[in-house]
């Protein structure tokens, strides 16, 4: 039985990390927000541009994202910040209090200076600072677990070494009761079918075919053809022969096991196991969408060396070949080249993440944890109105 | 350390291995953990697949355990596979594969 | 009137109302590294944005662009560009359409083996040109060397009122002294196209602005139709939008830019932004604005990294976020307040620092057109 110590929350879920964070509902209050992080050291600002303008599909998925990350396992306690008549802060905030969360929210309006409500948030942050520095870690077990699995700078070995490797882990973790969450809808586009045949009933497969069919037909609308586009010269040269080849390489890291659930960008699954979030390919987009989700912590597979976190999840760093981890071994966490030039096996080093995976729930810092790393961004779906 | 080896089957389904160096013709390439060992028939660069078994006209090329094309020629025991001998799937193929799906046995 | 103020003169005719090293990101990827980096050296602003990657047609187009433009910005003395290595919006891509009139280099995390070095490397740099723009003095210019942005951010129906015809001729003086101005057009000035449209030249330009009056278009995919023509504008923002069109003035509208162009002539130039404050404002930085006036009935909480942002309302009891607001209107003669709303525009390009600029709130974003692959 493999276990780790986490923060035990009052809905139930368990942090492996006790982060307390300000978060902005509007792009406007960008600047307010850092300005008001950078005033109580530890905070962890998350900022983005989104909230704003937007139609009614993005203010959703937007609220969505904000919800879950200040939500999260991993947030000891979130702040946001709101302006204006609509803002949607305080509606989050009672939503997130109902299931105990530990939440607040301040709105910038006329009868408040900004001074005024800067010193409210400062206050507000150094309790619950002080309030999350006397919490204690438990005991729990893998299968309370959420693992996102992600890849960016690919290369021509992410699908041979890191990618299958991280598949073993899904497996070893979804066999152990945990669950992991394979994403980026574009990258399954070719292997769709055999995702599907994973599926553990007709209306999960359909879901999944639905999700990838949209996909190509919204680059179709902008001129692009996924499909007669890849796999493209440079992936042949690197030994890439067909869609399905370079979208098994992506797919991989979900390993053999039976797909449970299909979910939307930044929603949490309901079952546990294997399951495939809806999210585009760019990877901080996706990250973010894993970690609303619940994703505790991240895998990420790299060739070429990405040294993208988040915010509040820490996100493990593989690296897929031996010159990736000589050049740039700050922003690798495990090295899968070691297949390459050490004889080491697929098996071994899905064992060996499955390790770093423990030891980062116990609190082990990540590279991308080291270097501040806190890249956040919401997917858009359509332009600001 | 496990037995030296130089190429990689990803699945101990597959019909392909992918090697982890530049091989040169009639050098031994020896795959993980099975005795597999086979002679290349040409240059295969790092990174490309080398044929572990024969593999015939229209039969299917299998790397991770699922089909990931199908032969265009036929594919001798250490022959390179790639563009020249190695076409992707077509629709017609895939529904082919969905038609084979059987949910009651999951 | 023979108006002036003091700025930095470029090589190629303009003139910087601020004199950064710009340190701009390609990708999100980059972006904590420039932050760093920006820290570490004084007088560097940090260009930061989540874009870069995964990106098709227009979308990527248009964030390419715009990180060219905001590099080619008069108020940024030289500009380092930072990627990844392996995104979409390639470092050298920007380069061969950076301008040539100003230092301009790039580096890249992979290319320097990781976040580390390529922080050493670029404080290195960006202290070099940090040192020489520190060192560069403002010189006496003329306003033709100005370009002026002016963007309305939820004014209300009596402040349009109030200050739509002072801005207007705020704008015809400055075109009279043969600045640039551009004009923030959005979705509350959208119903006026027909109108606008009547001052255009370009025949293509006056149909896509009738077009538009007729009602909101706007990327957008579900279905996946991209444009949304379906919401006719109502009579109430037809309403505002008549008000909003006397802030334009009465000069001849020479062209409608998009997609990080920056305007040839001088004159007036349309610009067409979202009702999304930041990234409008980085839009008017990305095509050649050196100060842009924020037309509002309150404070705007986030101004422009690259730009002083020169916030004025009417006057009015029910006015928010006070302290950001740099002039409030004293009268209403128009020749008079446009008079002094012009001599506090010069005061700030001559240096004179934005309640937002003394707060340090200033940000940058580039909006999608579109999704994200």
């Amino acid at each position: 039985m493999k276990t780790f110590k986490g923060y035990r929350r009052a809905n139930g879920s368990i942090g492996v990390r006790n982060h307390i964070i300000v978060i902005n509902t509007v792009g406007e209050l960008a600047g307010l927000t850092k300005k008001l992080a950078n005033l109580v050291p530890g905070v962890i600002p998350v900022v983005h541009q989104a909230g704003q303008s937007q139609y009614p599909e993005d203010s959703a998925q937007t609220i969505k994202t904000l919800a879950g990350t200040a939500g999260h396992a991993n947030v000891s306690a979130a702040l946001f910040l709101g302006m204006g008549s609509n803002d949607p802060a305080d509606e989050i905030v009672e939503t997130l209090k109902k299931d105990g969360h530990h939440v607040h929210s301040i709105l910038f309006d006329k009868d408040k200076s900004i001074i005024e409500c800067l010193d409210e948030g400062r206050t507000w942050l150094e309790n619950a600072l002080e309030q999350s520095k006397k919490q204690k870690t438990e005991k729990a077990d893998v299968s309370e677990l959420i693992i996102g699995l992600e890849c960016g700078g690919s290369d021509a070995w992410s699908g041979i070494t890191a990618n299958p490797s991280i598949g073993v882990f899904s497996d070893s973790i979804v066999a152990d009761g945990g669950t992991s969450i394979l994403a980026e809808t574009t990258e399954a586009v070719g292997a769709e079918h055999i995702l599907a045949n994973r599926a553990v009933n007709s209306e999960v497969a359909d879901r999944f075919l639905e999700i990838v069919r949209r996909y190509e037909q919204r680059a179709k609308a902008v001129g692009e053809n996924i499909k007669a586009a890849n796999p493209s010269p440079g992936n042949k040269t690197g030994g890439l022969t067909t869609l399905e080849e370079k979208s098994l390489g992506c797919i991989k890291k979900g390993g053999n096991s039976t797909l449970m659930e299909v979910i939307d960008y930044a929603y949490s699954p309901t079952k546990k196991g294997f399951v495939f979030m809806d999210t585009p390919g760019y990877d901080v987009e996706s990250v973010v969408g894993l970690v609303a989700g619940g994703a505790q912590i991240v895998l990420f597979s790299t060739g070429k060396g990405s040294p993208t976190g988040s915010p509040i999840a820490p996100v493990i760093k593989i690296g897929t070949n031996p010159k990736l981890y000589k050049n740039m071994p700050e922003h690798i966490d495990v090295n899968a080249g070691k297949i390459i030039d050490q004889n080491y096996t697929i098996d071994q080093i899905g064992e060996e993440i499955y390790s770093k995976v423990m030891q980062v729930a116990n609190g082990e810092v990540t590279a991308s944890e080291k270097y501040n790393n806190q890249e956040f961004s919401i997917w858009r779906l359509a332009e600001t109105q | 350390m496990n037995k030296k080896f130089n190429a990689l089957q990803l699945d101990k389904r597959d019909n392909v291995a992918v090697v982890l160096e530049t091989v040169r013709f009639g050098q031994l390439i020896s795959v993980q953990d099975e005795m597999k060992n086979v002679n290349a028939s040409t240059t295969i660069p790092y990174g490309h697949k080398v044929a572990l078994v024969f593999i015939p006209k229209g039969e299917e090329v299998i790397k991770y355990g699922e089909c990931m094309g199908i032969a265009t020629a036929d594919i001798a025991i250490g022959d390179h596979v790639h563009v020249s001998n190695v076409r992707g799937l077509t629709e017609k193929d895939k529904r082919f594969r969905k038609e084979e799906i059987n949910f009651e046995n999951i | 009137m023979n108006y002036s103020f003091e700025g930095f003169k470029r090589e190629d005719g303009t003139a910087g109302t601020r004199n950064y090293v710009a340190i701009v990101s390609s990708v999100i990827c980059s972006s904590a590294v420039v932050r760093e980096i920006s820290e570490k050296v004084s007088g560097a602003i940090p260009i930061v944005h989540a874009n870069g990657c995964a990106q098709l047609g227009n979308d990527f187009t248009l964030t390419r662009n715009m990180l060219v433009g905001v590099s080619s910005n008069p108020n940024i003395h030289s500009a380092l560009l930072v990627g990844l290595g392996c995104e979409t919006n390639q470092v050298s891509g920007l380069l061969k359409h950076a301008p040539k009139t100003k230092p301009i280099k790039g580096i890249g995390i992979q290319q320097l083996a990781g976040g580390t070095n390529t922080i050493q490397k670029g404080i290195s740099i960006a202290e070099t040109w940090a040192k020489e723009a520190t060192e560069q003095e403002r010189t006496i210019l003329s306003l033709s060397s100005l370009t002026v942005g002016i963007l309305n951010v939820d004014a209300d129906e009596d402040s349009l009122e109030k200050i739509g015809p002072i801005i207007g001729s705020v704008i015809d003086r400055l075109i009279e002294n043969n600045a640039k101005v551009i004009m923030g057009l959005s979705k509350t000035l959208e119903p006026a196209g027909h109108l606008l449209s009547e001052r255009m030249i370009d025949a293509t330009e006056k149909e896509k602005a009738i077009r538009f009056s007729m009602g909101l278009q706007r990327m957008r995919w579900g279905n996946p139709a991209l444009v949304d023509e379906d919401t006719e504008f109502t009579e109430e923002e037809t309403k505002l939008a008549m008000l909003e069109l006397k802030m334009t003035g009465t000069s001849t509208i020479n062209s409608v830019l998009d997609y990080g162009e920056i305007p040839k002539e001088n004159g007036l130039h349309m610009i067409n932004v979202s009702s999304n404050v930041v990234e409008s404002l980085s839009k008017m930085a990305s095509s050649g604005c050196n100060i842009v006036l924020i037309v509002s009935n309150r404070g705007v909480l986030t101004g422009s990294i690259a730009l002083p942002c020169l916030t004025i309302t009417p006057k009015n009891e029910m006015s928010s976020y006070n302290e950001l607001i740099d002039y409030t209107l004293k009268g209403s003669n128009i020749q008079e307040e446009s008079e002094r709303i012009i001599e506090e525009l010069l005061k700030v390009c001559s240096g004179k620092q934005t309640q937002l600029e003394m707060l340090e709130l200033g940000e940058f974003s580039i909006p999608h057109l579109g999704t994200t692959y």
